[in-house]
This record gives C-alpha cells, structure tokens and sequence, in this order.
C-alpha cells in the first residue's frame, strides 16, 4: 500500500521551505524566527488526517509550488533557487492564478502554514488574535479573590487562570 | 497483539451519536428500551479538546474536513466524527422548522402526521427546555457579533439575536474547536449522557460496515472497531438489536451503509445542502473575535434563499482566509484582532447524489446551479455592503478574478457584473440534507412517515437523511424534532416491560 501521509527526505525539505515560505522570517509583520514553526509537522499531520485523495492533492501542492516559476512565470527554474521574497511573491501569485486547481492546491499549503504558525503560542501571542479573550480573564481575575486561583488550565504554552463559578457568572 | 471482539445485543442499536442518533436514544432509553449507541469518532472531554486547530481538527471533523463533493470545483464537506457528532463542532444555532417547509412536506410527502402542528409544537419546546436554548446574552455577544449588528441596522436588515443551545456560555469563542466549558449543550454533553445514565450503551471508535438483515428484517450491525488513530482496524464489533436497527449516520454515510444493505430507489438520490461562503472585514479598532458566541447575531433573508450569520474564526482559518503571502500577508498577521468574519449559508436548489464507491467510500456528486450562484454573488456583496456601513475600512469578498481587496463601496462594482462561475467561490456545506427521504409513497420516499424503510422491517433512519428538501435554516433543531416524535411512537409501538427484553450486556475480549 501506498503511504501517502509520509513524505521522502527531500519532500520534507520542501516542505519546510515552501510552506514556511508564506511567512518568511526576514518579513515584516508577523515574522516566525527561523526553526520556531514545525511546517513539515503540520503538513504530515494534514496528510494523515485527511482523505487519501486530499493527502495526493497536499503532495501535488507541494511539487506544483516547487515547480512553480517554471508553470507560473514560464522561468526555467524552481522556487527553491528563489529569494524568500521572490518566493512569497511566487505564492502570491499561485494564489490568485486564472485557473482553480492552482488557486486551490496553494490555499491548502497557506492554510498549512497557519495550522503550522498558530500551534506556536508565542506567535498567537504577537497577532494580538486573543487580546480580547485575555482582558476579559484579566479582568475577571482583578475582581476574584487571590485565594480564588487555586487551578490552572494547560492549554499548550501559556497557562491560564481557571475561575471558580461565581466569578465566572459575574464576567458572563 | 490480539483483535478486540465486541458483541452486545440490546433492543435498539443506533448508528451515530449526532442530533438524530443521539435524541433516538434519549427518547427510547428514557422509555425504558435497551439501547446500544455506536460512534466511529472518539469520545472528546472537554478539557482534552484542543485549542489549537491543526489538533482539534484532526481530532473531531471527519477526514479533517477535506471531504468533498466530486467534480470540478469541489465543496468540502463539514461533519463531526466524534461522539455528539456535528452537534460537537458546530455553534449551536438553532432554529424551528419553518412552516412554509412543513407545510411543503406535508402537501407534497404526506407527512402530516409526524409533523402535526401542536406535537410539533410541544415537541420543540420540550427540546429547547432541556436543553437550555434561549438567545445569546449580551455579556458573551462579543464584537464580531456586535459589529455585525451594527451593519444590519445602518442598512435597515432585519437582523436578530441567535438563540443557541447553551447553560452558561462564558465567550470562549472555540465553538468550532469543542467548547472548552462544555456550555454548549451539544449531544456528547447532553442526550448521549442522558440515555446512558438511563441504561444506554455507548462503544465509541465502532465504525458500522454493514447491516445484518434476516427474514426482510434488520436485526443488527456489525463493524470495524478502530485504533486511536481513529484509521487503523484492531478488531471487530457484531450487535444484534431485538427491536430495530436505527441508522443515524448523517446524509453523506447513511445511505452508503442503506445501499450495502440493498436498498434501491431514492437511496443516495435528492442529495441537498446549505453551501456558504464568507466575508472578512478589516477596522480600524479591534474587533476582538477571540471573544464572545462563535456565532451570535444573523440576518435571515429567507426570501432571498439565504442567511447571513456572523462567524469568529479561530485565527488558523481566519489567517488563511487573508490575502497575499509574504510580507503583506504577515502584516495583516499581526494584527489578527481587528478583523470581523460574516458568512452566508445558501439554501440552494441544486440536487446531488451520494454513491457507494470503492471500498465504501462515499461519492457525493453536487453543483450549485446558475442560479445558486447568482445568490451567492448577491449574498457577498450585500455582506460586503455591511461592513463597510459597520465601519470597515477593508473588505475581502474571496471571489475568484476579482479584486481582493475592497477599499470603498465603489469597489463594489468589480462584483455586480460580469458571469460568476462555481470556481470563483471558496464554498462549503455542513448541513446536508435528503438522501433517504421520508414521504407516504414508497415510489418517492425511503422511509415512512415513521422514518421506518419502506422496504425492509425495522430498519430506521433518523437524520437529516430523511428531510425531503433543505431548510434555509440550521437543521439541528428540526432533527431532534422529526427524531424525538418517531422515537417517540416508536417507544410506545414497541411497548414491553420495562428493563425485560434488556439484560444483555456488552462483552469485550482483547
């Protein structure tokens, strides 16, 4: 039987490269620092969970962005000789190529690279995404006795104050 | 390492453990009928329930959702695999049976019976008692939820307040993820506990393969039983059900599992579904998605065929679902709280079919039509007509060749004209609808008006298999509804003493 959830040595590569390249760690913004994100974690993660079929189209993605310059730009090259720039840009372009199976495949490597940035909590930390989330605990956590605070949930990096129920319904 | 083997008999056995399954089972349990529930996902705690997405996806969504309709421009497919099924992922919104729907089922499927107003009445307010569903509180509305309805009402929409199942929601916004405070009163926390504390068995990671018929009868299920990885086989499960075998596996497995049975006719056929797609806005101030009812604020547009929902994403999907790559993508990365996300669910006329394919895997064969199209087209530029009256100073619409990037309401003009073709939108379905079909005339239905097979004995469906046509709005409600008053005269049909017929108990040998 065929396994198509477990990448070759140089797939892996790949797929550090290309995934990872959407979020270069020379970019502005929302930059991961180098070997911070795990790309080829998520991406042999997604394959194993999806569809045989859907694991096929991951590894097309993955050599079709490869292959890119060459079908995108009609450059005899491929996107690992590009700059990290010159490779977002590569993506980019993918993304909002004419034809759909190129739009496609090269969301599911985008949607990869976020599975893959987001499973890092210092990133989610930077993207202010649970900034809201956060100042409600906080505040609820002002108005809780300290002696309250007697558990703490472990969810990945960051730990967070578990609230006694009456807390909880003052805040809700 | 030896094969598990697990053999059980009780009175009923139910397939699926989802809104249909699930509320069959607290009905015949609590009459006092042995009742065997069987689930091919895992059974999720809510502290187990990961925040991150790549996980809990892996963990809870069938196929990491990548299951789709065949074709061209495939539609990924949402359901649950785990216990509580996609009542476990989904935001609890809930809506009663319209009546211009049940007055179309009764006329054109001769389900007056099982659609009775004043049972159906009392049904549903029995279900919204028990389980908690009232309109989402202002404390946990949230911004997404709260800017949307800011949208509605400078444009004049009728916008309103989702009503959810839900006891003590505190905002934690993972709905999708598997509420991590078990607020959600979904079926792993509420009826599947209910019927198992009323005697009820459950055997998760049991993956049905084929119904066991004898003398036109069905009479049991037999299956794989699963490894942790939720793929690999490590043994194998036969129960025998005295009473009646109820398949409540959702719309794209229940006929799958019908067909391997040899039911012919409608099985498989008047495949329907709800395919949506979103919108992302950008602010100026934070908007704070993170916080609050995944989904609390809607305008129904229910002659126009669609809904417009306010959906939080967590900030996996809602990165992909920015444009660009690179440095512009990373900028907008960084600041992930000021984005609003509002999606359009589409009661589309389009029809399918679900197969049986190569090795049981189902082939779902789906298209909108040109006119579904054109109301997803109207659907997005209204919703992009909304955020930018709530104050947006960006709106991505996500429709393919054309602009990404929306500055101003002139903008909007790149999307009024011009052919929409299904590849332009990024769509996806969760509610899935008609593929045994319940009606009177056994040449147009599956199922009875009892949702009992037209053709074998004892062999029922209860899920949203057996609606005759999409609803226009969320089928969670009408599910439990259909399924809580078949069960219900299904319980007293097979009226025995009670706890007689159910001394059996499961045995497990490794």
């Amino acid at each position: 039987m065929i396994h198509f959830e477990r990448l070759t040595g140089f797939e892996r590569s790949w797929a550090d490269t290309m995934v990872g390249a959407f979020a270069p760690a020379s970019g502005p913004g929302l930059a991961p620092s180098l070997g911070q994100v795990d790309y080829v974690g998520a991406f042999e993660t997604m394959c194993r969970s999806t569809t045989r079929l859907a694991a096929v189209g991951m590894r097309l993605a993955l050599w079709l962005s490869v292959l890119g310059p060459l079908l995108v730009w009609g450059r005899a090259t491929t996107a690992l000789a590009l700059s990290p720039e010159r490779r977002a840009a590569l993506l980019g372009d993918m993304l909002t190529h004419r034809w759909m199976i190129v739009r496609e495949l090269t969301v599911l490597l985008k949607l990869c690279a976020s599975f893959a940035i987001f499973r890092v909590a210092a990133l989610r930390t930077r993207s202010h995404y649970e900034d809201a989330q956060d100042a409600r605990l906080a505040d609820a956590a002002q108005r809780t006795p300290v002696e309250a605070h007697d558990e703490l949930e472990d969810s990945g990096e960051r730990a967070r104050v578990r609230l006694p129920m009456l807390a909880q319904r003052e805040v809700a | 390492m030896g094969q598990q083997r697990i053999v059980d008999e009780t009175d009923f056995v139910i397939i699926g453990t989802g809104a249909g399954g699930a509320t069959a089972a607290r009905v015949l349990a609590a009459a006092g009928h042995g009742v065997v529930m069987l689930e091919e996902g895992p059974q999720l705690r809510a502290r187990a329930r990961p925040r991150e997405l790549l996980d809990s996806m892996a963990q809870s969504m069938r196929d990491f959702a990548t299951q789709t309709t065949r074709g061209g421009h495939p539609i990924p497919l949402l359901q649950g695999k785990c216990v509580g099924g996609s009542t476990a992922i989904n935001s609890g919104i809930i809506w009663r049976l319209p009546e211009d729907v049940r007055a179309d089922w009764i006329e054109r499927f001769g389900l007056a019976e099982l659609l009775d107003a004043q049972g159906l009445e009392e049904t549903f307010e029995r279900l919204e008692d028990e389980l908690n569903i009232h309109e989402t509180d202002a404390e946990v509305r949230g911004g997404n939820n709260e800017r949307m309805a800011r949208g509605a009402a400078a444009l004049g929409l009728p916008g309103r307040v989702i009503h959810r199942n839900t006891k003590d929601c505190r905002g934690a916004g993972r709905c999708l993820q598997g509420c991590p405070n078990d607020a959600r009163q979904s079926m792993d926390v509420s009826y599947v506990p209910r019927a198992i504390a009323d005697g009820a068995r459950l055997h998760v990671r049991c993956r049905a393969r084929k119904l066991l018929l004898e003398g036109g009868r069905a009479v049991g299920v037999v299956g794989d039983v699963l490894g942790d990885d939720g793929r690999r086989t490590v043994g194998s499960f036969e129960v025998r059900a005295r009473l009646g075998v109820i398949v409540a596996a959702g719309a794209v497995h229940t006929p799958v599992l019908l067909a391997r049975a040899g039911l012919r006719g409608l099985v498989g056929e008047r495949f329907q579904a709800h395919p949506g797609c979103a919108v992302v806005g950008e602010f100026d101030e934070p908007i704070g998605m993170s916080f609050g009812a995944t989904q609390g604020y809607e305008v129904p547009m229910r002659e126009r065929r669609f809904k417009i929902e306010a959906l939080s994403l967590p900030p996996e999907t809602l990165a992909a679902r920015l444009p660009g790559a690179g440095a512009e993508w990373q900028a907008r990365l960084a600041k992930l709280d000021h984005y609003a996300q509002w999606c359009v669910p589409i009661r589309m006329e389009a029809m399918g079919t679900v197969r049986r394919g190569f090795g049981d895997v189902p082939v779902v064969k789906y298209g909108p039509t040109a006119q579904d199209l054109e109301r997803a087209r109207e659907a997005v530029i209204l919703i992009c007509r909304m955020m930018f009256a709530a104050g947006a100073r960006e709106v991505y619409p996500g429709i393919a060749r054309r602009p990404e990037v929306l500055r101003s309401v002139a903008d909007l003009a790149a999307l009024e004209t011009g052919e929409v073709r299904p590849s332009d939108f990024h769509m996806m379905a969760s509610h899935l609808f008609g593929t045994a079909c319940a009606g009177a005339d056994p040449q147009q239905s599956v199922v009875g008006p009892d949702l009992q097979s037209h053709a074998v004995g004892g062999l029922y469906v209860m899920d949203a298999s057996v609606f005759p046509t999409n609803l226009g709005v969320n089928p969670q409600h009408s599910i439990m509804a259909l399924v809580w008053r078949a069960s219900e005269r299904l319980a007293n049909a097979a009226r025995i003493p009670l706890r007689q017929a159910s001394g059996a108990r499961a045995t497990l040998r490794a």
